[in-house]
């Protein structure tokens, strides 16, 4: 019997925010972490923590740099983490094609 | 495990839709931001070589040089307002920026072996052009985007 494509779908994913951040992501090259945080209508400490997360899992790479005085974060997805998103998706995609 | 993988996966897949429209809208102010940065090193570029064909180093050598230093302040000025400004850098824009900067500053480089030969305003104006070219066709494109 061929696996369902549940299990094919992600566990890191499966937080909303998580998921939300992972996409926006995707969509570009990079992006500096006000904007991110604007966009997913988070707070700094929310977003801080599950972009260490998945900085931990690799899925995203974090630069910090300055912009005169002030320090400025960037964020982008690595080829790892657009892996993962697009088998995460092609999953979601197969298990609401069953329904 | 879930007990309804399917409604999930629908609410998964709209959320991600839905944000992806949110960030495109970013991306587009991204886009025109490099797209604007690009076309203002174009112009620099071109108006640089075509003034300097006025002020050449053998006929106004301290002219000359104040020219280059004020060319590398507007291009200085441009990297420094793009670098504040921007928030985004949008998909597959990234080695058009590249491409274009390359070709005009070859261009450029290639032009001044003519810089000390007399020709028309026209012709200095044409070869200016030729030298911004790259980088406003590239930057046209990216806030066309």
């Amino acid at each position: 019997m061929s696996e369902h494509p549940r299990a094919r779908m992600n566990s890191d994913f499966t937080n909303p925010i998580r998921l939300s951040l992972v996409a926006a992501v995707q969509a570009v090259d990079e992006v500096d972490f006000k904007t991110l945080r604007d966009i997913l209508e988070v707070s700094d400490s929310v977003l801080s923590r599950h972009l260490s997360a998945l900085e931990e899992k690799q899925y995203l790479a974090i630069r910090k740099g300055f912009v005169g005085k002030r320090p400025r974060t960037w964020i982008k997805l690595t080829e790892q983490g657009r892996s993962a998103l697009a088998e995460h998706v092609q999953a979601l995609r197969e298990v609401t094609s069953r329904l | 495990m879930r007990d309804n993988p399917g409604v999930d996966g629908e609410e998964q897949l709209a959320a991600i839709e839905r944000i992806q429209q949110r960030m495109a809208i970013t991306s587009r102010s991204g886009a025109r931001q490099l797209g604007a940065l690009c076309i203002l090193l174009g112009i620099a570029l071109g108006a640089l070589h075509v003034l300097l064909h006025f002020f050449t180093p053998s006929e106004n050598l301290p002219g000359f040089f104040v020219l280059c230093a004020f060319a590398a302040l507007v291009i200085l000025a441009a990297i420094l307002w793009y670098q504040k400004a921007h928030r985004v850098l949008p998909r597959g824009l990234v080695r058009p920026y590249f491409w274009s900067l390359s070709a005009s500053l070859l261009l450029y480089c290639a032009a001044l072996a003519l810089i000390e030969i007399a020709m028309t305003g026209i012709l200095t104006g044409l070869i200016g052009l030729v030298v911004a070219l790259p980088l406003i066709l590239a930057g046209w494109w990216m806030a066309a985007r």
